[in-house]
């Protein structure tokens, strides 16, 4: 008898390309996202205007970070369908072990945040052209309004450094409801009595770790670190479980 | 060399057994019948030994080698049952490309002329087809993929009968030109039987025969008789019996009688019948042995 030997690289890359054809209901998600974001987005953040006899000054605000936010809201809502039995189960139709799957869930995660990344800058975009038509008798500042593109390319890295870490916990927290119904309940109550207790300076010492980096190279360096760990805890949490029930 | 071995293998979930105890050796080339009831262990066993599953106790080896979560095992076997996932964005066409992307033996031309046959529609997505449609959709694939090891779980649920004869068909058609080792898990063993080698008969998650067809079909024999002339035989040896009347039965025993005992129950007016291999199962199988019967029988 002849068997087929595959490494598990060779697998995971089938696997993924497999994935990228077939999950693309989960792209749908991210385009809706985007454009709801944007569509809130068109009302100014904030508005100001003051008045004298003869001037009026009304300044508006316009943020496009609804856009980011929602789309850090459509990695992490992926990155938890993908640890769901029925994602899961997908993996096991054809050839597969857990090692190759999780690889390859990883890698679509991180496509996805780069995609996610990436439209999410654009529609930013987008939302200024939209509002230089829309502002008829105004002015638009200038410098917010036109980033250069060295400016624009940090943005876009900076969004899909933060996807990861987003997909990352994401994928680990799907995980481990998985493993126990019970973390759907216990993790968000944890997670939001450590922000009640905001004053706790670990914490803060924590955010301010990633937040406060002003150097693009080292904020890269301390999250591809962090998401490796995440990644690792999810391999760890993987082996507990059945293959495929 | 044994495709399939298990040496007391069990599997638990929580406190319930599925699989208990179970020891057998699967040849290469064959095509065996995993013949039970429902909730007999029949998915249990065939997800322990495609690697889905950790067994809780003793040990299966496929290819020698242990199936969990094994990258060279599942490389070589599929798995097919009737809650098998596609993505739902996915045409069947697509479908049957990603098979080819992950099976070396994929038969490409072959599985299209079988859904041409079959006539559904590759621009379909699976989701979208019948219960029946997507059975079928499922067992081109496992025949297609021609892998050294193919498991089918109840593999005709929803099929019409047509549907079902071609299947059997074309699974024994495709095996005698490129033979391997088939499982195919059933509680129709009547349909079957004609092109299964082995069966193996389980019962509450143990073994309860192993033997090629040819044999199950003279393990048994009928007996009908008076109650008198067939009250000697303990219940030990009875497989099943049923009563007639008030005088007559009809018994099921393990067929191993000398000539000599055959000719004097002849002579008492015993008649004798063979036991349709898949009554046969039916009596093994059963909880009691006067089958539903004895639930109408009053005391």
């Amino acid at each position: 008898m002849y068997l087929t030997e595959n490494s598990i690289l060779s697998v995971a890359m089938k696997q993924y390309r497999y994935k990228l054809r077939s999950y693309l209901e989960l792209f749908s998600g991210l385009f809706i996202m985007q454009i709801l974001g944007l569509v809130l987005s068109l009302g100014a953040v904030s508005s100001y205007s003051s008045s004298s006899n003869i001037l009026r000054v009304s300044v508006m605000n316009y943020h496009s970070s609804i856009i980011m936010i929602f789309t850090f809201m459509w990695i992490f809502a992926l990155s938890i369908i993908l640890t769901t039995r029925q994602y899961r189960n997908l993996n096991y139709t054809f050839v597969a072990n857990r090692l190759s799957s999780l690889t390859s869930d990883i890698g679509f995660i991180l496509t996805s945040c780069i995609l996610g990344g990436l439209t999410a800058s654009l529609h930013g975009m987008l939302l200024r052209v939209i509002i230089y038509f829309s502002v008829d008798n105004g002015e638009l500042l200038p410098s917010m309004f036109k980033p250069s593109p060295s400016i624009l390319f940090t943005g876009i890295t900076a969004a899909i450094l933060y996807m990861m870490i987003i997909g990352a916990v994401g994928y680990l927290f799907g995980l481990l409801v998985q493993t126990n119904k019970l973390f759907a309940v216990l993790i968000p109550a944890l997670f939001f009595a450590a922000i009640r207790m905001y004053i706790d300076p670990y914490i803060t010492d924590a955010v301010e770790f990633y937040i406060k980096e002003s150097s693009l190279t080292l904020f890269a360096g301390k999250v591809i670190v962090t998401v490796f760990v995440f990644f690792l805890f999810s391999m760890i949490t993987s082996t507990r479980m059945e293959v495929r029930r | 060399m044994s495709v399939v071995s298990c040496e007391n293998l069990s599997k638990a979930y929580n406190n319930f057994s599925a699989v208990k105890n179970l020891s057998f050796d699967l040849g290469e080339n064959k095509i065996t019948g995993l013949i039970g009831r429902n909730g007999a262990g029949k998915t249990t066993l065939l997800k322990l030994i495609a690697g889905f599953l950790r067994p809780t106790s003793g040990a299966v080896k496929v290819f020698s080698q242990n199936p969990f979560d094994n990258i060279t095992v599942s490389s070589n076997i599929i798995f097919i049952d009737d809650n098998m996932n596609f993505p739902v964005s996915l045409t069947l066409s697509e479908i049957l490309d990603s098979a080819g992307m992950f099976y070396k033996n994929w038969d490409d031309k072959f599985a299209r002329k079988l859904i041409s046959y079959f006539s559904l529609d590759l621009s379909q997505s699976h989701f979208g087809l019948s219960k029946g449609m997507k059975s079928t959709f499922n067992v081109i694939i496992g025949i297609a993929t021609r892998c050294p090891l193919t498991l089918f779980d109840e593999p005709t649920t929803g099929m019409d009968s047509a549907v079902r004869k071609d299947f059997y068909r074309a699974l024994l058609k495709d095996y005698v030109e490129h033979p391997r080792t088939f499982i195919l898990s059933s509680h129709l063993l009547n349909e079957i039987d004609d092109i299964l080698e082995d069966v193996l008969l389980i019962k509450d998650g143990t073994k309860a025969l192993h033997l090629p067809v040819l044999d199950l079909k003279e393990y048994a024999i009928g007996l009908r008789g008076s109650q008198d002339v067939l009250k000697d035989f303990s219940s030990k040896d009875i497989i099943h019996e049923e009563s007639f009347g008030s005088d007559s039965s009809y018994i099921v025993v393990k067929n191993q009688f000398s000539q000599t005992k055959l000719e004097q129950l002849k002579a008492s007016g015993v008649s004798m019948t063979s036991v349709a291999s898949d009554d046969l199962c039916n009596y093994l199988t059963a909880k009691t042995k006067g089958g539903i019967d004895d639930v109408f029988n009053r005391e």
